[in-house]
């Protein structure tokens, strides 16, 4: 196995098991939440009392999701079998001269990977839902223009080109009333 | 957890979907009238914000699905809730669905509505100041004209040739909506008894066809008598047996 494969094993395995976790605790209410408890089980979490539940959603209002730090404590466990599994490359790779090479960017991807994780958790799970007045703005933003201008209605009327006189209704409409010129060739 | 908690938190859920989407529609009917003007009295943003709404609505509709497909149909079902208990539970989804998109059309109808209101009072404004090219005599120039005409001025019997502006060129289309929203009541009786329809099981399907049709039929009646009222030149008898052939089929 070369450095480069391992760093992005590592980098896969992890990032699957995160969405997995955000996914699942996304989910978790109105009807999920059995399943996040059942979750938090196969994480050997003992998921916590409703009373503790209800202590911790007084301290900020979640209308939707698992509780942060119930998500904290399962990308931990993610974070410390990542770690494991590091230590046992270690053991078998160590003495090669490219293990530095993997030891620095792996230490760099698990030291933030909880917070920026949570961060994304708690952003997605803030995010408000789409209103109507984003709606319109959108649209009036990114709706193409057809009209620019607006004509106003009006008459015109067709004059003898000799006498200027007008065309009175049941005449001869080619020929002037007033002067006999033509007013139209055709 | 007993079956009535489980059917109580199923009731809850679809009741805060609806919540949320009718939320959404009255937001948008306060604010559409708004940015038809704010875009210079163009439709296009509406209607491209109508169908983003209406897939807003669409997704809702699938979270229920959703729900109920992946969780509640289980849970009620091991928490008792067999056969037509169960069928019921599953109707109130579609019951759920059929009232938010009957409710989107009828917010639909009532935003276009007075965006014709709007359209067709900028349009009479205008007609009110057309005059005689001759005499100067202020012509009287029909509403639903919305199309060049020669018009005879009745003092100096010049004929002029009338030529709409863009308000009464854009009237002629927002008869339709204006015509709409006066048989909104048909409307909802239509959507009411189409609905029924695809309840209706094999017994009653027949007696609830026919019924449709002649929900459909007061529909169009209404709806033709109201688009004459504003057009004269609306020929109803055939557009009804039109708009009935069309159904029949």
């Amino acid at each position: 196995m070369s450095p480069f494969q391992i760093i992005d094993t590592l980098r896969n395995e992890l990032k699957t098991r995160v969405d997995q976790t955000i996914s699942t605790a996304a989910k978790a209410l109105p009807y999920q939440e059995d399943e996040w408890d059942a979750y938090l089980r196969e994480h050997d979490i003992t998921p916590p009392g409703n009373d503790h539940r209800a202590e911790l959603l007084a301290l900020k209002e979640t209308s939707r999701g698992a509780i942060p730090i119930e998500v904290r404590l399962v990308l931990e466990k993610h974070k410390n079998a990542v770690v494991e599994k590091l230590a046992g490359l270690k053991k078998e790779y160590a003495s090669q001269e490219w293990w530095p090479r993997v030891e620095a960017p792996a230490d760099k991807i698990m030291s933030g990977f909880v917070d920026e994780s949570i961060k994304r958790y708690i952003g997605d799970m803030d995010r408000k839902p789409v209103s109507a007045k984003n709606i319109f703005a959108n649209s009036l933003k990114t709706s193409p223009k057809y009209f620019t201008q607006v004509d106003k209605a009006g008459t015109k009327s067709e004059k003898c080109p000799t006498c200027m006189a007008a065309r009175p209704e049941g005449n001869d409409l080619k020929t002037c009333a007033f002067c006999g010129s033509l007013i139209f060739n055709a | 957890m007993t079956r009535e908690q489980n059917i109580e938190r199923w009731d809850s859920f679809l009741l805060k979907i609806k919540e949320r989407a009718t939320e959404l529609f009255d937001s948008a009917r306060g604010q559409a009238f708004t940015l038809f003007v704010e875009s210079g009295n163009d439709s296009i943003p509406i209607g491209n914000a109508l169908s983003a709404i209406r897939i807003q609505m669409l997704e809702l509709c699938s979270k229920a699905d959703d729900a109920w497909e992946q969780k509640v149909r289980d849970l009620l079902y091991c928490s008792g809730v067999h056969d037509d208990e169960l069928d019921l539970e599953e109707k109130k989804r579609d019951q759920l669905r059929y009232t938010l998109e009957s409710d989107f059309t009828v917010m639909e109808m009532e935003i276009r509505n007075q965006m014709a209101l709007h359209i067709v009072k900028m349009a009479q404004q205008q007609v009110k100041t057309i005059s005689c090219t001759q005499c100067l005599a202020q012509l009287e120039v029909p509403l639903h004209l919305y199309q060049s005409e020669h018009l005879v001025c009745k003092f100096c019997q010049t004929v002029n040739t009338y030529e709409p502006g863009t308000y009464q060129r854009m009237a002629g289309g927002f008869f339709h909506d204006i015509a709409r929203w006066k048989a909104i009541e048909e409307c909802k009786v239509e959507m009411e008894v189409r609905y029924a329809l695809q309840q209706a099981t094999e017994g009653t399907q027949q007696k609830v066809k026919s019924a449709h049709r002649i929900a459909f039929k007061a529909y169009c009646e209404k709806y033709l008598a109201e688009l004459k009222a504003l057009n004269p030149t609306t020929d109803t008898e055939k557009e009804l047996s039109f708009e009935m052939q069309r159904f029949d089929s």
